[in-house]
């Protein structure tokens, strides 16, 4: 082999080792430590995911480990548990929420729960106990739905939402930031009980950022710093959408080395999730 | 004596308060006198008189004046609204009963409640939620709305829901009075049924899921008795 030509064998191999390290080497998820500005010393994890690079899906619990519902009762840490075991899940990265409400059984969701276009739970229309306002994410308690159309994700209102539209959904809320940047919390939301959240925020350059209050919260508060762009210390989201929170609010990381790593308490069961894969 | 009491009505007017020896000086006393018995006494005098006058119609010997009497105070209390006043201070619960019935197409279409009912006895059933749920992960429910149970009194059934929360069922005087007929046999007022609709039952998977209360009041609405609130 002549000089020239080893040389050229050996940059060849050089880059086909560093190319997939250049392409890990910007991870799909980041965690950072935020201080949600306007409510104090308020701190929150958030979790930022990036669409594009990433496949999310919407998970019924119970079904998802292979139980009905009343049989599983899992919180999301032991959820995460259960997915470590399974083949395609051992040897990746992932990252798993917690999602929406429950009713009277902690695994059987409140709204609707669609997962690969099977429809595991209908619409709820429960009117909002503070509709002061007539946006039409004011009028229902669980007012915004999480949307697949097309891979693409959009948080749509309850009168937005047309059955059969979504190949993937789950109903939360209330929704903080309305589509567009706008608010969706009054003030008067101040008087009620803070508690612990778990929020999903979607920006419009296809990012996911979840974020996790580390004390309980308003939601209010949550939403001014959530809508607020991200030069003013915000967090920029486009929309934003409240999950169950309290003890329910959690979400586990599994890094390709390393241990699992938890946030929030997700002491409490749920009954539906969303996993993030990599593409 | 004149000069004594006179003397005594002084002495007495220096512990008065300020504005009563105001009023005093001015010789506005009995003025007062009126105003204070037509604000305070003769509107209490007037219901006194007014509940003893119903009382004794309500006991007479005389049909006339006892359905005079009954026609007199159904009217009163539903101008005053104090049933509704009682039934949210829970003055006139007999007893709350809670339930959470579950119903599967295919294996339990209908449940049955035991309650202790008397005919003509108030009741109000809530519906917290009703929900239909895919009970298996190949399962996938209707989004249309359907109605998915049917709840009976006996045989009676009393209506058809759809999913949804806080639902309604009044068994109240009107109902009373159009369905007593229906009821000829206590033992059909100790059942509450709730059963999945036809369409409900043609899903081939799925459960309903349906929670709430059964409140029983003392009130009595039985036609031709002594009945009312």
């Amino acid at each position: 082999m002549t000089p020239s030509l080893s040389i050229l064998v050996g940059v060849c191999l050089f880059l086909s080792t560093v190319s997939p390290q250049k392409k890990g080497a910007v991870p799909w998820w980041t965690v950072q430590d935020r201080v949600v500005t306007g409510a104090g010393s308020l701190g929150a994890h958030v979790i930022e995911i990036d669409l594009s690079r990433s496949r999310m899906r919407v998970a019924s619990v119970p079904f998802e480990t292979g139980k009905r519902p009343g049989e599983a009762q899992l919180n999301v840490n032991e959820l995460a548990d259960q997915l470590q075991t399974r083949p395609d899940y051992r040897l990746r990265e992932w990252v798993v929420v917690n999602g929406g409400f429950s009713s009277a059984d902690p695994d059987s969701p409140v709204g609707l729960l669609v997962v690969d276009g099977r429809v595991y739970s209908t619409l709820s229309k429960m009117p909002s106990r503070f509709a002061d306002n007539l946006s039409p994410f004011a009028a229902f308690r669980l007012s915004g739905v999480l949307c697949s159309r097309g891979g693409i994700w959009s948080i749509l209102s309850v009168p937005q939402y047309k059955a059969g539209t979504c190949s993937q959904a789950l109903q939360a809320g209330p929704v903080l930031v309305e589509p567009g940047g706008r608010l969706a919390i009054s003030k008067t939301e101040l008087g009620q009980q803070p508690f612990l959240r778990s929020v999903l925020c979607l920006t419009s350059t296809a990012k996911a950022r979840v974020v996790l209050t580390k004390a309980p919260a308003h939601l209010y508060h949550l939403a001014v710093w959530m809508a607020s762009p991200e030069a003013n210390t915000g967090l920029g989201c486009d929309s934003a959408l409240n999950l169950s929170g309290d003890s329910s609010a959690g979400a586990v990381i599994k890094p390709l080395k390393g241990s699992l790593r938890t946030f929030g308490e997700g002491s409490f069961p749920i009954p539906s999730a969303m996993i993030f894969t990599s593409r | 004596m004149r000069a004594w009491l006179q003397k005594a009505r002084d002495a007495v007017t220096v512990f008065l308060p300020k504005s009563l020896q105001e009023i005093l000086a001015r010789g506005l006393f009995k003025v007062l006198l009126v105003l204070v018995a037509g604000v305070f006494v003769l509107p209490v005098a007037t219901l006194s008189l007014a509940a003893l006058t119903l009382q004794v119609m309500n006991r007479s010997d005389y049909a006339f004046m006892r359905a005079a009497g009954r026609a007199i105070t159904d009217a009163v209390h539903e101008g005053l609204s104090t049933e509704e006043v009682a039934a949210r201070s829970n003055a006139r619960l007999d007893y709350l009963q809670w339930f959470e019935v579950r119903l599967t197409p295919k294996k339990r279409s209908k449940r049955d409640l035991a309650l202790n009912i008397k005919r003509g006895q108030k009741v109000i059933i809530e519906f917290r939620a009703l929900s239909l749920h895919a009970d298996s992960v190949g399962c996938s429910v209707p989004e249309d709305d359907p109605e998915l149970v049917e709840i009976y009194l006996g045989r009676e059934l009393l209506r058809r829901l759809p999913a949804g929360s806080n639902q309604t069922i009044i068994l109240g005087k009107q109902w009373w009075e159009n369905a007593a007929k229906s009821f000829d046999d206590d033992q059909l007022l100790q059942t509450l049924g709730f059963r999945l609709t036809p369409e409900a039952r043609e899903l081939g998977c799925g459960e309903v899921s349906v929670e709430g209360g059964v409140q029983v009041f003392k009130d009595l609405y039985i036609a031709g008795g002594g009945g009312g609130v």
